[in-house]
């Protein structure tokens, strides 16, 4: 099968900068030979003759899916359970800039 | 120097909600405990899923609809990918109106004076958190960060680039936030509630995106700054290039994020957790036939019903809430005009003027007609009134009490105003000789009788006094030649 | 005679109500068990044992009393470890969620702790129910009962093990692409992958939200009937969730089957099936037949296109479902590096095993800039594509029916080196999650000790069928 589509290890570097997980060299390497595997199979479905046909969003046909606005009593006690590191009342996230 | 072109996205609160867009949070989180406004959806806890809170797309259908923009017969929600500490998905649930997808409504536009303002569509989205640093962004060593906001109901509305100078945007963003307040769905005065980012392009520039605008008020400010930034550098032979700047409301200076282009991959696709929302003809008329009077009908209103002036009605139309209370005025005292200029003039000033906002204030309809008609019934007099009206804003109370407690009544008593003219003559003798030829002179006279009472010397009485006053000194001088 | 922990749901129901068993006995003696074997299975992450014991007596008490007690009631069930339990660590086989208990309940939960059941643990799987042999588990493999080197399945292997070897009398787990069949046929237990939308998904970590189901795992088809009577129905907290009529699933059994009619796509009787694996579930298609069923071999031709469109919709939705892993608001938490971008990186380097760093870099690629429309829109465009073919069959036939899964249990580390031949293994299980459909597997024999299941998908909504179809084989496989 033709590869149409390969990924460098530039584009899996920028791929893991936009997904936020750092990658060993290693690893680069690994999945660079791996997902280009993974991709080519994934060509198979050029052949697939769809061009009329909607995407399916939403396999089960529902729409309008509404609450009333009634707001409930908060619970941040929930909310704040598994907070790792907390300052005050905040949530303490690394610096910005 | 060449044409601008602005163009603006604004976010923009649905205040008036019970609960946030996807959770049943409470939505008056302002000045509430950091982090005490949330639930287990707002937070993106794992496994937790959002529900369409149904008022907000009505609200926002409302809106779509006084800016004259069509509505869609059917809107998808998407994920916003980008990750950013404010976010607790790291994905914003938005709209998206490529790649298949349908925001709320496309088109319209909003009238300014000599101009339409186009709009190119309008989206429902969840607002992010909010982020305060320890100190100044720069030095803070980590930021802390309080969901209270997070899920909150936001609609963005971006218009055409059809602004023209930092001064439409402001007017622009001034009729807008007039039309939210009268839909009461906005409240621009609530801190925050109200923000934009800003592009703007120059001839023979690209065009410079600002974020971060906090509020309108910021934004002439901003784009001023880099109106002037960017003419500094065209005059340089420097073109401006693409970027994307923040402004930074303490220094007053745009910054550049040095965004690479490519990094703003947001990876726009529908939201798996949620289903189309169909937006029938009939559920459209439902919403049209709640729709309330709108700026320019209520401006032409005031000026058919009350006689004002198109500058008065101007303002009254812009702070719809002074509006309301006009027409609250007027309707307990008739004297519209009297009543607009006061409200206009010297009540609007006066908040202004002491950085109070409209709804802060302590003051009814009630304590305004009371003054009036103090004035009106001689017992103050105008310059007194003003005195008793910034004393009513601060402290609430009613004008007869700041009048007895200050003694601020009006001194109708002949006798006295008799002894204080004499006192006057006394002391200026050469302005009483002036004053027999001078009219302004005798003004002059009036004016220090007034000051030794404060202002409450019954205006008429003194006049006559004093010029019953000369006359008697002019006959006096007669007889001695 | 069978042991007190080796009793079906409804026979444990049945006996507690009558007062024949003590619910504390028989939880005990599930405990007892766990500790027997589950060293060697690893089937649990996390036992729940003095909160499952205080339940246990409360059941008696409520007994002793002549109280209601739930159509679950004293049934110790294993929760996949990707499904919310109030004060119960739920981890998700990952680093990343290695510290998280959640402080609410998935909607499932509600529901059978409303009806009495007892939770025992929660169950080893694939790191975010990414794989389908329960080898990607942050805390190791879970072990297939009948050969100890091999693989469980999964990614809900540890709830199809549990069951299997009787450590739990019944369990949930989730399907994406299989994950709750895959297992059930390795282990030799009955899996059932719901119509999309009819059990809530709300309180599921998500993985792939449009195409998964929480799915129940159970040794007979009575048990399948009861546990989803319990589970399935309308949640205003999930909008994807359905509002129909609450069916009895229990009205199914033991209804016969003459005039069934069975469609046999050949696409999922492909190459690489094996050979006793086909031999097995063609026996089973001939026993149906023999019960009255008549079966027709026909192609739909979309199937090839299924895997691909499958891991490309699956791993998309998983980038973004995973990007509030971030070590902010919950969860694993490296030491703070530079800004809070290299911040993130390091906490999901950390966090995030091999596999799922693979499928979020995929699913990130699929949905990126100038690759949306090749990948992302035409998987989903293939999508519609498959259920035509489908509802077309569906217009002719009750149920269709396949092997569940190509291949027999593999070897522990024999698909590690290779992702696609790991992929490979959900060819026949994937298109059911894409048309969002019921799909089941029931076992139909084994070859060599190691269980064969065989799958039999129905239309949405159809789960009677399933049943019905299921327990008469069942009933004939085990005369
Ligand atoms: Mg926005
Ligand atoms: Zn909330």
């Amino acid at each position: 099968m033709k590869i149409e589509k390969s990924l460098s290890k530039m584009e899996i570097k920028h791929l893991s900068w936009l997904a936020k997980i750092e990658l060993t060299k290693k690893e680069e390497d690994l999945f660079s030979n791996q997902l280009n595997d993974i991709l080519s199979y994934f060509q198979k479905i050029d052949e697939a003759n769809v061009e009329d046909l909607p995407p399916t969003y939403h396999v089960i046909d529902i729409s309008n899916v509404l609450r009333s606005d009634k707001s409930r009593p908060p619970n941040p006690e929930q909310a704040l359970k598994n907070v790792p590191k907390l300052k005050g009342r905040y949530v303490k996230a690394p610096r910005i800039v | 120097m060449g044409n601008i072109k602005i163009g603006l996205e604004v976010h923009s609160q649905l205040t008036n909600l019970n609960s946030k867009l996807f959770c049943s949070c409470p939505t008056d989180y302002r000045g509430k405990e950091a982090n005490s406004y949330i639930c287990t959806v707002c937070m993106g806890i794992p496994g937790t899923l959002p529900v369409l809170n149904k008022k907000a797309v009505e609200d926002a259908i409302l809106i779509a609809l006084s800016l004259n923009s069509k509505i869609s017969d059917k809107m998808y929600f998407f994920r916003k990918n980008y990750f950013y500490p404010d976010m607790p998905k790291n994905f914003q649930i938005s709209q998206y109106d490529k790649a298949g997808g349908i925001t709320l409504a496309t088109g319209g536009y909003v009238s300014i004076p000599n101009k339409k303002v186009r709009i190119r569509r309008i989206q429902i989205e969840e607002d992010p958190a909010r982020i305060t640093y320890e100190g100044t962004i720069y030095k803070s060593k980590s930021s802390l960060v309080d969901y209270n906001r997070a899920g909150i109901a936001l609609l963005e509305i971006v218009t055409e680039p059809d602004m023209e100078s930092p001064k439409e945007a402001r007017i622009f963003l001034q009729k807008l936030s007039s039309i939210l307040e009268h839909l009461d769905v906005c409240h621009s005065y609530l801190e925050g509630s109200m923000r934009c980012d800003a592009n703007i392009s120059m001839e023979g520039g690209k065009r410079v995106e600002i974020k971060n605008i906090s509020s309108f008020k910021e934004v002439e400010r901003a784009l001023n700054f880099e109106m002037t930034r960017q003419r500094n550098l065209l005059i340089k032979g420097i073109s401006t290039k693409m970027e994307t700047r923040h402004w930074d409301e303490i220094r007053r200076v745009t910054i550049s994020l040095r965004i690479k282009e490519e990094e703003e991959e947001y990876r726009y696709f529908p939201e798996p957790d949620l289903v189309p929302t169909i937006i029938t003809k009939e559920w459209v008329e439902t919403i049209k036939d709640k729709m309330p009077e709108l700026p320019d009908a209520h401006k032409e209103r005031l000026i058919k019903k009350y006689e004002l002036s198109p500058q008065n009605a101007d303002v009254l139309v812009n702070y719809k809430l002074l509006g309301d209370f006009f027409e609250k005025c007027a309707e307990i005292y008739y004297k519209p005009g009297a009543i607009s200029n006061w409200l206009v003039g010297d009540l609007l000033g006066y908040l202004h003027e002491k950085g109070i906002q409209l709804q802060e204030m302590k003051i009814s309809p009630v304590h305004i007609t009371k003054m009036l008609k103090m004035v009106d019934n001689g017992i103050i007099s105008g310059k007194i009134a003003k005195t008793v009206l910034e004393e009513m804003i601060i402290s609430g109370k009613m004008p007869e009490i700041i009048v007895k407690e200050k003694g601020l009544i009006r001194i109708h008593s002949d006798e006295l105003i008799e002894q204080l003219t004499n006192k006057v003559f006394e002391e200026n003798k050469e302005a009483v000789n002036d004053a027999l030829e001078d009219e302004k002179a005798m003004h002059y006279l009036i004016g220090q009788v007034m000051k030794l009472t404060k202002g409450r010397a019954d205006p008429e009485l003194t006049n006559k006094v004093v010029r019953d006053k000369l006359i008697e000194h002019k006959k006096l001088l007669e007889k001695k030649n | 005679m069978k042991k007190i922990f080796e009793y079906s749901a409804f026979q444990i129901v049945e006996k507690i109500r009558n007062g024949e068993l003590s619910s504390l006995e028989y939880i005990n003696a599930l405990f007892d068990r766990i500790k027997e074997v589950d060293s060697k299975i690893h089937a649990y992450l996390t036992v729940a044992k003095d909160m499952a014991l205080d339940e246990a007596k409360e059941i008696d008490e409520k007994a002793n009393k002549g109280e209601h007690l739930g159509s679950l009631c004293g049934v110790g069930m294993a929760i996949k470890d990707n499904i919310c339990t109030e004060s119960i660590r739920t981890t998700c086989s990952s680093k990343s969620l290695s510290n998280f208990t959640p402080s609410y309940d998935a909607t499932v939960i509600e529901r059978i702790r409303k009806e009495d059941a007892i939770i025992l643990g929660k169950t080893n799987m694939d790191e975010f129910a990414m794989g389908s042999s329960t080898e990607y588990s942050f805390f190791g493999p879970t072990i297939n009962p009948y050969n100890d080197e091999r693989v469980a399945g999964g990614s809900s292997g540890g709830s199809a093990a549990a069951v299997a070897i009787s450590e739990a009398t019944a369990s949930l787990g989730s399907d994406t692409g299989g994950s709750v069949r895959c297992p059930a046929s390795f282990c030799g237990v009955i899996g059932l992958k719901p119509t999309y939308g009819l059990v809530s998904r709300y309180g599921l970590i998500a993985y792939a939200n449009s195409l998964e189901q929480i799915s129940p795992i159970v040794k007979d088809v009575r048990d399948l009937a009861i546990l989803l009577n319990c589970i399935a129905g309308h949640d205003e907290r999930d909008s994807t969730s359905l509002k129909v009529v609450k069916d009895d699933y229990t009205r199914f059994i033991g209804n016969d089957i003459k005039g069934l009619k069975i469609g046999v796509p050949k696409e999922l009787f492909g190459h690489g099936t094996n050979k006793h694996v086909l031999k097995r579930v063609w026996d089973a298609i001939h026993v149906l037949e023999d019960l009255g069923a008549s079966y027709t071999e026909i192609s739909l031709d979309s199937l090839e296109y299924a895997l691909a469109s499958y891991y490309i919709i699956a791993n998309s939705e998983a980038s973004s479902n995973l990007a509030r892993y971030d070590g902010l608001r919950y969860g694993f938490r490296s030491d703070e590096v530079n800004d809070w971008s290299d911040t993130f990186s390091k906490n999901r380097r950390e966090g995030f095993g091999q596999e799922v760093k693979r499928r979020i870099i995929l699913g990130t690629f699929a949905l990126s800039a100038g690759y949306y429309n090749k990948y992302y829109l035409k998987a989903q465009k293939v999508r519609t594509l498959i259920k035509k073919d489908f509802d077309k069959a569906f217009k002719k036939f009750d149920i269709l029916a396949s092997p569940t899964m190509p291949i027999l249990p593999f070897k522990l580390g024999e698909k590690l080196k290779n992702p696609l031949e790991m992929y490979m293994c959900d060819l026949d299980t994937v298109p059911a999650n894409l048309i969002g459909a019921p799909a089941i597997s029931v076992p139909c024999g084994s070859y060599d000790g190691l269980p064969i299941g065989i799958q039999f998908i129905a239309q949405p909504f159809k789960e009677g069928s399933l049943i019905q179809v299921s327990y008469k084989l069942e009933e004939s496989l085990q005369d």
